[in-house]
């Protein structure tokens, strides 16, 4: 941790000399808030999506797979697949080349939740899967600082039984909250747990129903309005240090070499 | 006495002088017999049988120079000789032997003592030898005043024989009785100089010295006087000093007490000019008259000085000097003359002018000058010096003149009154320093006329016109010489003028209407109502429109009128009649009816007092509260019913026996004071009447103590919607709230006292006073200044305020006075109405003038230090609400007060909760109430999994502090978006749009055990379930019904009812409520069975109009029907639904208003429905009501978020429009405004992801 904490710091910097003032955040220390695990089943069905895949935009389908929770009858949301990518975050972790990704705006807080059911969403399956990071990246191009409340875990979003929640629900203490400045980007990394058996790890719970879920509520932290976009949702094994660094330095190479080979 | 007893004797006097000289004015020279000649000496006439003659030779006598009286006795006294001259012949003849026994030489002659008396002191004998004559000296020892003669004795010898011859006078036995002629001589006058044969003489007192000596002691000294040779002699009234010395080294003593040396005094202040004088000596029997002298008597002139007046105080720097200088001795022939003047300050070294003479046979000589030079001197006191000289150096008394020098620059302390109407010609009182003398005052540079009278400390001037006739502050500007002084803002010129109408008519009563902005008077002479409008201009003049008859046939004379809340109908009383007339204003004034009051016995009274009452706010015909007098008066309610002429009356039973009943209304026709009076014991009783509830209050605990009669004059004044009065008389005044309480009081009286509607003040009339008083009523002995009326008419009895308290218009003797009273107080502008807790408010202040520091600004009742801000011109006031939930803030200027404008806290749920962790996320977007366990829910529907819902517990202890507890919710509870709750007795019930379910748990259970035994109840998924509405009979608690509709229904899936006892939910398949957005169940704390549930259906795109559908909600779901379907009339988009007591309120979101509406479930469908709110820019989302207050939320068009408070009691407000204004608006900047819920008084709101608290302002409270 501390060499990643090195590392965040060095990229904030890179980061920050690069691009026009904006800062890339990497959002990597969140706090497993499950108090109340549920026991669990191996219930693994196949795949739509090749994993590491969750959903990275590339296909206007996705949006079938979103719900979208609104925080008002008044809401409105403008919920597209556009063209565009975020660089140097997740999608170098994945070691992919994202061409579109999603825009998500709204006049009043919003909600995406990315839910797995079986055989009719993206599974994605901590506990035996290789991968045990659930990464993704988000930028806010609003004029709002928007505050990012995730909510990783089993289950439908009335559970409780949450992996990573936005808030302590024993101390309603807000500890997985992260606020993106207004023109900020961010890649957010949870950790997934390694293996039931093994003490200190994350319990999965399909028992009632075998499905997961990956939500995002993005409220303005000033004002009414939030904008965002989403890009780049998937999972990956150990995080390599060298990763992280080279998200730091990829600030600085990488996206002028994408720029000049995407074009 | 003429009696010398010198007997036998000559003396002759000898004399070196040889000028022929008459002193004695005997017409003789001084001539003695011998031939000699003395100036100084007279003689004694000679006696013919002189035989001896003695020769008193003064020149051998030792002149003594200091001769003193001293006891009456003079010494030391003279020597002489005396030459006695024997005849032998005549000492033979006496003693014929003795001659011869003379031998030779043997003859001496000595003066002889006289023994016992040692006057004569005898000398050396002398021897005779002959006939020729031999001197004796002998020496004069003293004179005792008593001795009349002075004998001589002379012994005369012969030593030869040793005979003695004694020659004593007795023994001449002759005594020569001689009355001699005084003799005396002039030596000198007072003259200064002497000009030809003239003396002049100075001063007033001519001065004559001389000599004289008579032998009788009683000789007068007198003085002739004449003007010239042809005048008369006068004789002069004088002093005569005798005794006096300068001539007595040459003058010998004569007579006993008689000194020798004379002065005359003539004191003659009015003397003046050539005199001719003549010292006379009189001695009975001769008047000698001396030398004559002509004397030029020259007087001091004279000198008056007119200005300065003793004691002047001078404030200028050039001060005119003014007066005379007189000299009447004129008379340039001896060169006397006026000849300067001299003024001088403080000492003559100090001269400020010296004026000569030019026209010098002038007597008179004029003195004015400018004396330029007072600033050269210091302040204070100084004595102004004047002399005037002649030409013979003569000055006239030094006047003295004392005098004060100001040199202060002028200052003003204080203006009054501070304003006026702006036509001028009144007069401005105005106190300071350095007034006394002013050159100029002038108000914003229009000068004022300085009446005369000022004084150092005050100056009363008049007021020019204003012009342009601008409503504004002025500068009062004053300059004496010694530098200017202004106070800014000191006045102010306000909008009055005075209509010169109906001079010639005796007039009853004035009335304003405020809508139709015309006045009507009731013309006793002409017997009709004239009416006048208020120009569009300035409102300030009258214009004639129309009159119409009063329809009084018994000639009584009219009395008093009264308007309609609507101000469209009139009533006119008469005196001693019970006559009412009804005119309908919107007609021309047309006769409506006549009402005839009738006491119970049939008998006709006689209306004295009668006020227009509302019962509700809905225009109903009102009713009519009428107090009468005399024997048996009494009081009278008047139900009106205009349209159908069908009024019931109701005399109202007096609380003893009074012979007048008055009736005072408010300005808002909501409340009536009554005063029952009886002359006879000089005792009265206070009572109120609300017509909102129709309720008679009292009697009241106003007491008064008032002299023998003054209860003839005690009248009554009520605020604008009655919760405050006076009672007032000519010499007293009480202010009580509406209970009675006294407030205050103070010892003044007034003919008339009206309140101002919107400010703290009123205003006091006298009739016959050219101005009005406008006074606290904080502070009833505060008087904040006053004002002449328009043109100085004079007030006549009548005055009429509009309900804005712009305008006074006040009947006078002249016409009918208007002043824009409104003009007078300053404005706050721009005052945020809502505070949160620690904020600054920014706000501006209007009509203030140049000095905005002295914008005093006030917070319950409190002054607050506010700053001001040049830049932006507003004030800041921080904190200004402190701890209070709700204040007033109001600004006085120059004591004037502001209206009070409201200021609400807005506190922070976060800020107050005990525990707000987490709720920066929480971004609630609804608010549930449950009142029966005083819980607070707030849900946020873009939460998911566990922190969707909050549960706050909330007290409001008596001082409307809001304590607020968190509260647990069971974790089973927090469902994804929760779209809203109900309670349904123990049970809370969530709905969860996204998992299509309705969740509860027993929250009694879980509070108590923490056992939460939530239920879940699946709803279809082919429906869209937007809202639920429990039902809890209270009489009934095993009836657990939710009730959830469907926003989205169009075809019938509107209403389902969730009987959560069993957790089915059923289909209300009768219920016809498309698009239903909402549902209020009205409960019957007694029979369910009369509960009912009113579902707001909203129009669909126009399509057709909101319907409210009542049902009865205890019903099973399949047997539900509507009982009721109460189309609103409205097509927008019914939203929300609320009720008190009285009224049902749905809020209309498309077309964006409230309707009010009461259903009739009679079956008649008479509902009484009433768009209360119509404004097309508010789309109307979330409301909330009490019984005082709506609340809503809305958005306008602009799509900023609005949050209105409404006063549901049209009684506080303005009574002539609707009784349900918006009065406070608040906008969200930068946020979206959800729920909005009043709970134990108190607004709670979702503003952003905020929970506010805002207090609410019971308005009838103030």
């Amino acid at each position: 941790m501390k060499k990643l904490f090195t590392l965040t710091i060095i990229s904030v910097v890179l980061s920050g000399s690069i691009v026009f003032g904006a800062t890339h955040q990497l959002f990597n220390d969140f706090v497993i808030t499950q108090f109340n695990p549920a026991a669990g089943s191996t219930n693994l069905t196949d795949l739509l999506k090749p994993s590491p895949e969750i959903m990275y935009f590339e296909d206007q389908n996705d949006l079938n797979q979103i719900t979208f929770v609104s925080h008002n009858g008044s809401s409105v949301y403008t919920k597209e697949i556009i063209s565009g990518s975020i660089t140097g975050g997740a999608e170098d972790m994945l070691g992919i080349d994202s061409q579109n990704l999603f825009h998500f705006a709204g006049n009043s807080p919003g909600t995406m939740i990315i839910n797995s059911f079986n055989g009719t969403s993206h599974v994605f399956d901590a506990r035996f899967s290789n991968y045990t990071y659930l990464v993704c990246d988000i930028e806010n191009i609003g004029s709002n600082p928007v505050n990012i409340l995730p909510r990783v875990g089993p289950n439908e979003m009335d559970s409780n039984s949450s992996m990573y929640y936005a808030f302590d629900l024993l101390t309603f203490t807000p500890v997985n909250v992260r606020t993106l400045a207004a023109g900020d980007s961010a890649t957010l990394v949870f950790g997934l747990g390694q293996d039931p058996t093994q003490p200190d790890t994350v319990v999965w719970d399909y028992l009632n129903g075998p499905h997961s879920t990956f939500e995002l509520l993005f409220q303005p932290a000033v004002g009414t309005d939030f904008d965002v976009r989403i890009d780049n949702i998937g999972m990956v094994a150990v995080p390599e240090p060298t990763a992280f660094l080279l998200f730091a330095l990829g600030a600085l190479f990488f996206r002028k070499f994408l720029k000049k080979t995407r074009v | 006495m003429k009696k010398f007893g010198f007997l036998f004797i000559l003396i002759f006097c000898c004399a070196a002088s040889v000028v022929a000289i008459d002193y004695d004015n005997d017409g003789y020279n001084d001539t003695f017999e011998n031939g000699a000649q003395d100036d100084y000496r007279p003689y004694f006439i000679r006696h013919d049988m002189k035989t001896i003659n003695i020769y008193i030779d003064f020149d051998q006598t030792v002149p003594l120079f200091s001769m003193t009286l001293n006891n009456a006795v003079m010494y030391p006294l003279e020597q002489g000789t005396v030459d006695v001259q024997i005849e032998f012949s005549q000492i033979v003849q006496i003693n014929g032997a003795i001659s011869q026994d003379i031998a030779s030489g043997a003859l001496q002659l000595q003066i002889a003592e006289i023994p016992g008396n040692t006057v004569i002191q005898a000398g050396t004998p002398v021897t005779i030898t002959d006939n020729s004559v031999v001197s004796l000296p002998f020496t004069i020892a003293y004179l005792t005043p008593d001795m009349a003669n002075l004998p001589l004795t002379l012994n005369l010898y012969n030593t030869s024989s040793g005979n003695n011859m004694h020659l004593v006078s007795s023994d001449i036995n002759v005594f020569q009785q001689t009355d001699d002629r005084p003799a005396g001589k002039v030596l000198s006058v007072n003259s200064s100089m002497v000009i030809g044969d003239t003396e002049i003489i100075q001063g007033d007192t001519l001065q004559v010295q001389g000599w004289a000596f008579d032998d009788n002691e009683g000789m007068a000294v007198s003085l002739n006087f004449k003007r010239d040779e042809s005048d008369n002699n006068t004789a002069a009234v004088v002093n005569i000093a005798k005794s006096v010395d300068p001539v007595n080294n040459t003058i010998p003593y004569w007579g006993a007490s008689y000194p020798s040396g004379f002065l005359i005094d003539w004191a003659e202040p009015d003397r003046r000019g050539n005199y001719l004088i003549t010292p006379h000596l009189n001695d009975g029997s001769h008047d000698v008259a001396l030398e004559t002298k002509k004397i030029f008597w020259n007087k001091k002139p004279e000198i008056q000085l007119d200005s300065p007046q003793p004691y002047t105080n001078i404030y200028t720097m050039n001060y005119l000097i003014a007066g005379e200088a007189v000299d009447l001795d004129v008379n340039l022939g001896i060169g006397a003359y006026l000849s300067s003047v001299e003024v001088y300050i403080d000492d003559n070294s100090n001269l400020i002018k010296l004026i000569t003479n030019n026209i010098l046979s002038n007597e008179n000589m004029n003195i004015q000058f400018d004396w330029t030079t007072v600033s050269d001197y210091a302040e204070g006191e100084h004595t102004i010096l004047a002399v005037a000289h002649d030409s013979f150096g003569l000055q006239s008394d030094e006047l003295q003149i004392p005098i004060v020098i100001y040199k202060t620059v002028p200052l003003i302390i204080n203006v009054s009154p501070r304003l006026g109407p702006w036509e001028g010609n009144n007069i401005v009182s105005i106190t300071g320093n350095g007034l006394a003398a002013l050159s100029n005052v002038s108000f914003e540079n229009i000068p004022a006329a300085i009446l005369p009278g000022a004084t150092d400390s005050l100056v009363q001037v008049v007021v020019n016109s204003f012009v342009p006739s601008e409503s504004r502050y002025t500068e009062v500007r004053l300059s004496n010489d010694y530098g200017s002084y202004f106070k800014q803002d000191a006045y102010r010129f306000i909008p009055a003028e005075l209509n010169a109408l109906n001079t010639d008519s005796q007039i009853a009563d004035i009335k304003y209407s405020n809508l139709e902005k015309s006045l009507y008077i009731l013309n006793i002479d002409e017997h009709a109502v004239d009416v006048y409008e208020q120009d569009n201009g300035n409102g300030l003049q009258l214009n004639y429109t129309a009159s119409f008859n009063t329809q009084g046939t018994d000639a009584k004379p009219e009395y008093k009128m009264e308007l309609s809340r609507l101000e469209d109908i009139m009533f006119v009383i008469y005196e001693d009649s019970n006559r009412i007339d009804i005119y309908d204003l919107q007609n021309d004034g047309a006769p409506l009816d006549v009402i005839y009051l009738l006491d119970n016995e049939g008998t006709a009274v006689s209306n004295n007092s009668f006020a227009y009452l509302m019962g509700d706010e809905f225009l109903m015909s009102g009713m009519l509260l009428v107090g009468t007098q005399g024997e048996n008066s009494g009081l009278y309610l008047v139900y009106l019913d205009i349209a159908d002429y069908n009024h019931s009356i109701e005399e109202i039973t007096l609380p003893g026996s009074y012979d007048s009943v008055n009736v005072y209304s408010c300005a808002n026709k909501s409340t009536a004071y009554i005063i029952y009076k009886s002359s006879a014991t000089g005792e009265f009783t206070t009572y109120r009447y609300d017509a909102k509830y129709d309720l008679f209050s009292g009697p009241l605990p106003t007491s008064m103590t008032l002299a023998p009669g003054e209860i003839d004059e005690l009248k009554l004044s009520t605020n604008y919607n009655g919760i405050k009065f006076l009672l007032y008389t000519t010499s007293q005044i009480s202010q009580f709230d509406k209970y009675g309480l006294l407030l205050g009081s103070a010892s003044y009286g007034m003919d008339l006292a009206v309140y101002d509607s919107c400010r703290s003040v009123f205003y006091s009339l006298n009739g016959g006073d050219i101005s009005f008083h406008i006074r606290s009523l904080d502070n009833l002995t505060e008087e904040i200044t006053y004002c002449d009326l328009p043109e100085n008419s004079h007030f006549a009895l009548c005055a009429s305020l509009d309900w804005n308290g712009d305008f006074m218009f006040a009947l006078s003797a002249e016409g009918t006075a208007v002043v824009k009273v409104g003009d007078i107080y300053p404005q706050i502008q721009d005052l945020p109405t809502f505070v949160q807790s620690g904020q600054t408010v920014h706000f501006k202040v209007n009509n203030i003038g140049q000095v905005p520091e002295n914008v005093v600004s006030y917070v319950d009742d409190t002054e607050k230090a506010s700053n001001f801000d040049n830049d932006t011109s507003t004030y800041a006031l921080t904190s200004p609400l402190d701890n209070d939930t709700a204040e007033k803030l109001y600004i006085k200027l120059y004591g004037y007060p502001s209206k009070q404008e409201p200021l609400y806290m807005m506190s922070k749920l976060a800020d107050v909760v005990d525990n707000n962790i987490g709720l920066q996320f929480f971004y609630p977007t609804g608010l549930f109430y449950d009142e029966l366990r005083s819980d607070l829910y707030a849900f946020d529907p873009s939460q998911t999994g566990g922190f969707s819902i909050l549960r706050f517990h909330i007290e409001v202890d008596n001082n409307g502090e809001v304590a607020v507890t968190r509260k647990m919710v069971p974790f089973q509870m927090q469902i994804g978006n929760p779209l809203s709750m109900t309670f349904v007795h123990d049970y809370i019930v969530v709905l969860s749009l996204y998992s299509h379910q309705c969740t509860w748990f027993n929250v009694t259970d879980f509070d108590a055990n923490g056992t939460a035994q939530v239920h879940t109840a699946a709803i279809s998924p082919f429906i869209t379930p937007s809202g639920i509405a429990g039902y809890s009979p209270a009489d009934n608690p095993d009836m657990n019904y939710v009730y959830i509709w469907n926003s989205l229904s169009t075809g019938g899936l509107d209403v389902f009812q969730l009987d959560i006892d069993t957790g089915i939910t059923a289909w209300c398949g009768q219920i016809l409520s498309p698009h239903t957005t909402n549902i209020y169940i009205d409960h019957n704390p007694n029979d369910y069975t009369k509960d009912r549930a009113y579902a707001v259906s909203s129009s669909l795109s126009g399509a057709q109009n909101d319907i409210i559908t009542v049902f009865e909600p205890f019903k099973s779901a399949f047997s539900i029907s509507p009982l009721a379907s109460i189309n609103l009339g409205s097509s927008g988009g019914a939203y929300k639904i609320a009720a008190n007591d009285a009224h049902f309120f749905v809020s209309l979101y498309d077309s964006k208003g409230i309707t009010l509406f009461d259903p009739d479930l009679s079956g008649n469908s008479n509902h009484f429905i009433y768009n209360i709110l119509n404004n097309d820019s508010k789309y109307s989302r979330f409301l909330t009501v009490d019984e005082n207050n709506l609340v809503f939320s809305g958005k306008e068009s602009d799509n900023l978020f609005t949050l209105s408070f409404m006063d549901l009691n049209p009684w506080n407000d303005y009574p002539y429009v609707s009784p349900f204004d918006i009065n406070e608006n608040y906008t969200v900047s930068s946020s979206q405004l959800q729920d909005v819920k009043i709970i134990k008084g108190k607004v709670f709101t979702v503003i952003g992801h905020e929970i506010y608290i805002i207090n609410l302002i019971n308005k009838e409270e103030e």
